[in-house]
């Protein structure tokens, strides 16, 4: 029931929540496996500041992001400091700024939460939990393609299977754009209409220029599918940026079909969206059942330059709460660490309980003593309501000093055992 | 093979889609639309209230939705498809694909004042208006972008009255004929926007079902040329 009487204030601001037990424990295992896989493919964690003067990171952040911030005063300099609303900007500066002289390249990636405001819209929270990692000092294609393939590979260890990455690169679009010629009004008002595949207000836009060149801009919208859009796209691009772009996309293609992915793959050169710092290939990860990506990356080689240094990068990120929606909308049951043993004592002398505890802890299993003091139904009575399997009860009135009973919660079903019994009979 | 068994492996073949339309005014020609692109319903739009409306023949189904909730519906991706009004769609501004104007539906959002009343001199400047609306959104926008200051009243309906009763000097509103505005009393001052029926798309849907969206898109686009 709603409590209308004191206060109607709400206790937590829009856009955030609270985890609670189960759902905390899958949250880390996803967060756990994908680390792991970055972690297999040579990438160090690295751990950035919570928040930051906003000065000092916002070379990096697109116009939309920095207004996003959340942002405060400095009490010490007066200075504005921002809650991290990028992990991507803030690793920028800090390579461009401490790390310019290490060995390239440099593998690094992160699990961290970032801030940002945002209108109510689907999946879009406040505090967003990421997983991601970046490729810094490489600018081949062969880097993009092991972007994508680590992508891939989180996905698949976590258990998702219906998913579909898209790869496009803006490139291709400005190139086009630049070769029709557009005033500067126009460029963004057909940049607009474009992000919402508005083709009639793109045609309309274009009124004014020739048949030929705006029949051109117009089959940019179908460009999307499997490899053969590349071709497609190379016969409509009379420019150097767009064959740039779609050469670029054909490489990391080529490699990707090395690694087996190609099934992954769609080619998206329709799509022009995007953060505007990304320079190269840009992809989005899609799974089915949720209507939004759940995650995204792509190519920034100018980014670590706004911040003094030269260097091209690529990256990406998964957003962990989208990858629990979808791991919901496909029923998948993840693995996590839960309570095994509820261990119940009714000795006086808590020695005994207390070292088999320890033994089977050593061994490897999650065990809780049940410290209250309560009657053996109410006991199982709590390790069913937590899903704790196997209760261990030691000094019952029917049990000699060696001896223990271990009871399936789910079915009652009792066994008597030898204390130094126990460990090798839960092991198997 | 019997020639149900193959229509139906056909239809399996392609994705499942789910379509969000809204009540009112919009629903008959929608459902006439996509009829006519051979996605029909086996019930009777009249006599049926169910809100989810099979065409399993195209493996398609209809949710029967309020106006202003099919872009929520679109956007999480509970339907792929939806029919809504430009308006709306500007009021609410959410994050889905847009490919077609439907050309159907056509209103016009305009100010309106009361009849009798005389255009102050001035008085627009000097003093806050106070506008009531269903679209406090796009009045923000339109007021901040024309440097007036301006009190927006947010209601749900019979926004006519507002001026009637001394709520409000102004409204915002949809209008088709105006013939509303009229009976009560109100004039038209300015136009805001024109509105008229859209297509729009989940931008996952757009890529994970893309041949089966395009084909829908293609074909609509067809029938309303």
């Amino acid at each position: 029931m709603l409590k209308l009487n004191g206060t109607t204030k709400p206790f937590t601001p829009k856009g955030v929540g609270t985890f609670f037990p189960e759902r905390a424990a899958k949250k880390k295992r996803v967060e756990e496996i994908i680390l792991s896989v970055f972690s297999k493919w040579g990438f160090k964690e690295i751990v950035t500041p919570g928040f930051e003067f906003l000065d000092a990171i916002s070379a990096g952040l697109d116009e939309n992001l920095t207004d996003r911030a959340y942002k405060f005063v400095d009490r010490g300099t007066g200075r504005i400091l921002a809650l991290r609303p990028d992990i991507t900007a803030q690793i920028a500066r800090i390579a461009a700024a401490s790390l310019a002289e290490k060995p390239k390249p440099m593998r690094l990636c992160y699990n961290a939460n970032v801030f940002r405001y945002e209108e109510e819209h689907a999946g879009r929270q406040q505090e967003i939990f990421q997983v991601g990692g970046e490729l810094i000092g490489i600018d081949l294609p062969e880097s993009d393609a092991e972007m994508v393939a680590i992508a891939v590979e989180s996905l698949k260890e976590i258990g998702l299977n219906d998913f579909e990455i898209t790869i496009g690169q803006i490139g291709f679009f400005k190139g086009m754009l630049k070769e029709i010629g557009l005033d500067s009004q126009t460029y963004l008002n057909v940049k607009d209409a474009f992000s919402k595949k508005e083709m009639l207000r793109v045609e309309g836009l274009l009124s004014g220029i020739s048949k030929p060149r705006r029949d051109k801009l117009l089959k940019i919208a179908d460009l999307f599918g499997k490899e053969d859009i590349l071709d497609k796209a190379e016969a409509i691009a009379d420019n150097k940026e767009s064959r740039k772009a779609v050469q670029n996309i054909r490489d990391v293609y080529r490699i990707l079909k090395l690694y087996g992915l190609e099934k992954y793959i769609l080619i998206d050169l329709a799509e022009v969206r995007g953060f505007d710092y990304y320079t190269g290939i840009l992809f989005e990860v899609f799974v089915k059942g949720i209507g939004y990506e759940i995650g995204s990356g792509g190519r920034y080689d100018s980014l670590l330059g706004k911040f003094g240094y030269d260097c091209p990068s690529t990256g990406f990120a998964l957003d962990v709460e989208r990858l629990l929606a979808a791991i919901d909308a496909q029923g998948i049951e993840l693995k996590t660490d839960g309570v095994d043993i509820l261990l119940i004592d009714f000795n006086k002398d808590k020695s005994a309980a207390i070292k088999l505890a320890k033994a089977l802890r050593d061994k490897g299993f999650h065990v809780s003593r049940d410290i209250i003091k309560r009657g053996l139904n109410s006991s199982l009575d709590y390790a069913k309501e937590w899903g704790i399997p196997k209760a261990i009860i030691l000094g019952a009135r029917d049990l000699k000093e060696d001896e223990a009973f271990i009871i399936d919660t789910k079915t009652s079903e009792k066994k008597k055992i030898k204390i130094n019994q126990l460990t090798d009979f839960l092991s198997v | 093979m019997k020639k149900s068994e193959v229509r139906s492996q056909k239809s399996e073949s392609k994705d499942y889609l789910t379509i969000a339309l809204p009540k009112g005014k919009l629903l008959e020609p929608s459902i006439k639309l996509f009829s006519k692109i051979g996605i029909k319903i086996k019930e009777d739009l009249k006599k049926t209230r169910r809100l989810i409306l099979d065409a399993p023949r195209s493996n398609v189904k209809f949710l029967i939705i309020r106006a202003t909730d099919v872009p929520t519906y679109v956007e999480y991706g509970a339907a792929d498809i939806g029919i809504v009004g430009k308006d709306i769609l500007m009021e609410q501004g959410k994050d889905v694909y847009e490919p077609l104007d439907l050309k159907y539906g056509y209103c016009q959002i305009v100010i309106a004042k009361p009849e009798k009343e005389k255009l102050l001199g001035g008085k627009e400047g000097l003093s806050k208006l106070r506008i009531a609306t269903k679209y406090p959104n796009i009045a923000e926008r339109y007021f901040s972008q024309k440097g007036l200051q301006v009190e927006i009243i947010k209601l749900y309906g019979s926004i006519e009255l507002a001026p009637l009763t001394g709520l409000s000097d102004r409204i915002l509103d949809l209008i088709s004929t105006g013939q509303t505005l009229k009976d009560n009393g109100l004039e038209v001052v300015e136009r805001v926007s024109e509105s008229t029926a859209r297509l729009i798309v989940n931008r996952a849907s757009m890529k994970i079902k893309y041949k089966r969206v395009k084909e829908i898109i293609e074909a609509v686009k067809k029938a309303v040329q």
